[in-house]
């Protein structure tokens, strides 16, 4: 048990980091409109910064990393309503601030983009975008060698009632998250957290590469802010983690029926007791983080019913000090 | 070679017993040796010390009946606290734009980092004061793998052996298997002896080094004991209760006196009236170490002068001694086949002695008694003397049934348990449990302990016929050894070194070793060909085809990347990757056509090309021979390659017409002849 902390050097607050595919380098973003790209030094056993640049004109709020199949690739997303595609340019110097080299801009969203993700990459270069316009969009990079070229592949209102006649949206009332479904063995998937429907929803790719709207994975009694689609690692269903501004954590498992999936709500966790932003799955998808207004981050993890342990406890918890009451040390 | 902490100089010095194990006759099953050798017995250990000390206390608390099964202890939660911290106040953080955020590692599954998160991009938020923290942390709840790397690797080698051996049910009811099962357990129980004297010798001692030596001390006891317990099940094997002594001594030493005891046996004028004395002597007989308990009886011999007034009185008790001495040595050895009568004589000239005793001092009287009850088995005297549960366990099995087998066990757990209670640490309940043989139970509680002797332990357990012995009852470990072993594998796959020897687990494990593979194999990073060739052999040797794809496309992306297109054509041509290699080769045309060079020339002469190869590249590849063909003057065979050229439909339509200018150059050198076939020619 370790931590390890650095300073992120950013002049606003961090909306995001991301890992590269291996874990050795990751990148965040802030309000200050800078992404700086991190790398695990083996020699001083610590992150230093290997570059840093003005990559949007507002706040930029995601920020994801591609496949390293598609070469050194970042996507970063912004109030500034627009997707920016970086390229690692080998040759530039490190902290150069030209390492980085935009290679296209994605300005398709009517309102700030807020959530971003590169889909597994047995799917292709293919990126997944959601709006604050309530639009999810498809973009697909057909020619790998040339980033410069994306093609918007499709566009699906998250809101089907309003699919047909869209209000103008307002801005500050929605919120919006998605996350692709790993597995390689099932049709192409997201779970997309739908702002003011308090609820989440899965989308399914058909044959004809359009997005369907199709299980809804409701319960939330408030914005849903977080949605994390775990590694299905070869269990026999899926689970899908929401972070609500209800308080909760919840947890939903999919079984596959033959009209697609049996969802059923298999943890419900109020222990934040305060609006929870984020849900992440581990590698494996064994232990879920959480993390809210409370200042913590807690650690789920599904019992064993071969020893009578029904449903997911906490296992651990990251505290900001020492006053926390709630905390067990061992 | 020694477990623990060599001897302490202030303690009181004992005759070293000697315990050399091998050569061991297997064909007995009597030699088996429970331990590397081992030198002193006696060694101090501060662990096991408080081990002991704080179950004596619990020990204490006399008359409770323990439940055979007690509730699972709770998942602990592990806390994380935050160094340095970020402002935070309860009251109004939450109404600020602050809140917390976390990402996982993406190939390690117990790392993630954690940082203050702004809820809102800041031109959503009225400006607001607040100290602005951008500190990132990166936690870990994982175990260092680095300080245990040689012993993963020998232990590896050992689980590698143990895989091949002939163990299947065929073999079961040969008592080779039995000596096959011992020698892997001795070789992992070497490889853990090993590691815990790498980490004596280790000149750091902080609590990490601590916690490690703790951890791999209850590994020993658990694993031995399982050994001792079900590993042996051939009916000649009589020496359990030798054998548990031993497992004792050794994981639970009798600690060295203290300097408070020491300095009261040194001042005391008469030993025989020196409680430390009989208190130590008593450990000593109910831990069978009999030269040592031996040694000490004769120290409290008085040399009785012949005018002395009291020669009548110390030559009674000296006589006494004698007597507790020599039914001390004439104890029967448990290997002996015609034990049963030899042990009941012995029972009897115990008991005679008992009652011969009598003597004015009352005191001795009584210890000497003791002694002799300890020794006939006499529970009440056992426990009594015993400081806890499984010093009393032990001990009563040693004393009172020698011959007993393990099943046998059970029913002297019911007295031990009315006087004390088990220490609610995972290992005392793991112990308890191997006692009770309810071993799915016991590996729970190894859980808790480390992942690498729950692994290993129910893969070991998983090749012994316990499911037939335990009551016929099918037992969980052989539904969950893949999961364990899966368990332990997991963090050794992203590890730099270790990642070879954590896919090799995965191979032993055939339900579901394949899924973790499929998930892990792509995130080995590789610097260099030498290891992309290595994973690439993983993914061969485990069918992989996917993932061996697109490790190799990644490998051709990172050369695509530094523009060396001549490597790049290579693996994306294994990769199967037609697209790609189409649009680079049709990059090179169309810098043809912008600049008049054949830059792809060079790039051609390192990639062998044939008809199977890539279609585009193939072209490619004709249209440099087609160049070097017209630069020679060979211009029918120049011409030859131009029409198969102009025939593949392979180029851009933007080339078309370079292909087609090139046809009219031909036909106005006027005897070059050119066929362009509708049909295939036959």
């Amino acid at each position: 048990m370790s931590v390890q902390p650095f300073d992120s050097l950013h002049e606003d607050l961090i909306h995001d980091v991301a890992y590269d595919f291996y874990g050795k380098r990751f990148v965040t973003c802030s309000s200050d409109q800078k992404l700086k790209v991190w790398e695990f030094s083996q020699d001083t056993n610590n992150w230093e910064l290997v570059d840093s640049w003005k990559a949007h004109e507002s706040s930029i709020l995601k920020v994801a990393w591609a496949h390293p199949e598609f070469g050194q690739v970042i996507a970063s997303c912004s109030f500034d309503r627009s997707i920016r595609i970086w390229e690692e340019q080998e040759h530039e110097l490190k902290n150069s601030g030209k390492r980085w080299l935009e290679k296209a801009r994605l300005i398709e969203s009517k309102g700030s983009v807020q959530d971003i993700a590169f889909a597994p990459n047995f799917l292709g270069l293919r990126l997944a975008s959601i709006a604050a316009d309530g639009v999810l969009r498809i973009f697909e990079a057909l020619e790998v060698s040339n980033l410069a070229h994306w093609t918007l592949m499709d566009e699906v209102h998250v809101h089907v009632s309003r699919s047909s006649n869209p209000p103008a949206f307002k801005e500050a009332e929605e919120n919006y998250c998605l996350s692709w479904c790993p597995s390689r063995y099932q049709s192409p998937m997201i779970v997309i957290g739908c702002g003011k429907e308090n609820n989440a929803r899965i989308f399914r790719c058909d044959q004809n590469n359009k997005w369907r709207p199709c299980e809804v994975l409701d319960g939330h009694e408030d914005l849903v802010n977080d949605v994390d689609w775990a590694p299905n690692m070869g269990r026999s269903y899926h689970l899908i983690a929401t972070a609500s501004k209800d308080h909760r954590v919840r947890i939903y498992k999919l079984l596959s029926n033959k009209d697609g999936f049996k969802v059923e709500l298999v943890a419900d966790l109020n222990d934040h007791r305060t609006e929870v932003w984020k849900v992440k799955w581990n590698v494996t998808g064994t232990i879920l983080s959480s993390a809210g207004d409370d200042g913590k981050v807690r650690l789920w993890k599904a019992g064993n019913k071969a020893e009578n342990e029904e449903g997911f406890k906490c296992i651990g918890i990251v505290c900001n000090d020492r006053q926390s009451n709630d905390t067990m040390e061992i | 070679m020694s477990l623990f902490p060599e001897h302490n100089s202030n303690a009181m010095q004992f005759t070293p017993f000697t315990f050399q194990p091998p050569p061991v006759d297997y064909s007995q099953f009597e030699g088996l040796s429970s331990f590397p050798s081992s030198k002193q017995f006696y060694e101090a250990s501060v662990l096991t010390e408080a081990f002991l000390k704080e179950d004596a206390y619990l020990g204490k608390g006399k008359g409770k009946q323990v439940e055979e099964f007690e509730p699972k202890q709770e998942t602990q939660k592990q806390t994380i606290f935050l160094n340095p911290p970020f402002e935070y106040d309860s009251n109004y953080w939450s109404t600020t734009n602050q809140s917390t955020g976390v990402k996982f590692h993406p190939t390690r599954s117990k790392d993630f980092v954690c940082y203050v998160y702004g809820k809102e991009p800041k031109e959503k938020v009225n400006k607001e004061s607040f100290t602005l923290d951008t500190q990132i942390y990166n936690c870990s709840l994982g175990h260092d793998i680095d300080s245990r790397r040689v012993f993963y690797n020998e232990a590896f080698s050992i689980f590698r052996e143990a895989a091949k051996a002939p163990l299947s049910k065929e073999w079961r009811e040969k008592p080779m298997r039995e000596k096959i099962l011992c020698d892997i357990s001795w070789n992992y129980v070497n490889a853990i002896v090993n590691h815990i004297k790498s980490l004596q010798e280790n000149p750091t001692k902080d609590d990490r080094i601590k916690r490690e030596l703790s951890t791999f001390r209850d590994m020993m006891a658990i694993w031995e004991l399982c050994r001792i317990m079900y590993f042996i099940k051939s009916e000649r094997y009589q020496r359990l209760s030798t054998d548990l002594v031993t497992w004792l001594n050794e994981c639970y030493p009798l600690g060295a006196l203290t300097e408070e005891e020491l300095f009261e046996i040194r001042e005391s004028p008469n030993l025989r009236n020196t409680m430390v004395f009989w208190s130590r002597l008593y450990k000593l007989v109910l831990r069978g170490l009999f030269p040592q308990a031996i040694n000490f009886l004769r120290s409290i011999i008085i040399p009785v002068e012949v005018t002395s007034d009291k020669i009548g009185r110390e030559n009674i008790v000296n006589d006494i001694i004698q007597s507790v001495i020599k039914c001390i040595k004439s104890r029967p050895k448990m290997a002996s086949y015609d034990t049963d009568l030899i042990w009941r004589n012995w029972l009897s000239q115990c008991s005679q002695l008992q009652k011969s005793i009598i003597l004015n001092d009352k005191f001795l009287e009584e210890n000497f008694v003791k002694i002799l009850k300890i020794l006939s088995g006499d529970p009440d005297a056992i426990l009594g003397k015993s400081s806890s549960w499984l010093e009393g366990l032990v001990a009563l099995v040693y004393h009172k049934y020698p011959r007993c087998v393990a099943s046998d066990i059970r029913a002297a757990l019911g007295p031990v348990f009315v006087r004390f209670s088990v220490h609610p640490d995972p290992t005392s309940q793991a112990l308890k449990r191997i006692f009770y043989q309810r071993i799915d139970d016991a590996l729970g509680y190894c859980k808790h302990i480390d992942l690498w002797l729950l692994s290993h332990l129910t893969d070991l357990l998983c090749k012994t016929d316990i499911d037939e012995t335990i009551g016929g009852k099918s037992l969980l470990l052989h539904q969950h050894r893949e999961g364990y072993l899966i368990k332990f594998a997991e963090p050794l796959l992203t590890h730099s070194t270790l990642w070879q020897v954590g896919f090799k687990y995965l191979e032993h494990c055939e339900k579901f070793g394949r899924i973790f593979m499929e998930e892990f194999i792509g995130k080995i990073p590789f610097d260099n060909e030498r290891k992309f060739e290595k994973i690439l052999k993983i993914c061969e040797d485990n069918g992989l085809i996917f993932d061996e794809k697109c490790i190799i496309t990644t490998m051709g992306t990172k050369y695509m990347q530094i523009k060396r297109y001549a490597s790049t054509i290579i693996y994306y041509m294994r990769a199967g990757k037609d697209e790609s290699l189409r649009s680079i080769c049709n990059m090179f045309l169309t810098r043809y056509i912008e600049t008049g060079k054949i830059i792809f020339g060079e790039v051609l002469d390192s990639i062998p090309v044939d008809k199977n190869s890539n279609e585009s590249v193939n072209f490619l590849s004709r249209y440099k021979l087609y160049h070097s063909l017209i630069q020679d003057e060979f211009y029918n065979q120049a011409a030859q390659v131009l029409v198969e050229c102009l025939r593949s439909e392979i180029p851009p339509k933007e080339f078309w017409g370079v292909l087609l200018f090139h046809t009219v150059a031909l036909m106005k050198l006027g005897n070059i002849y050119i066929y362009i076939y509708l049909i295939e020619p036959h």
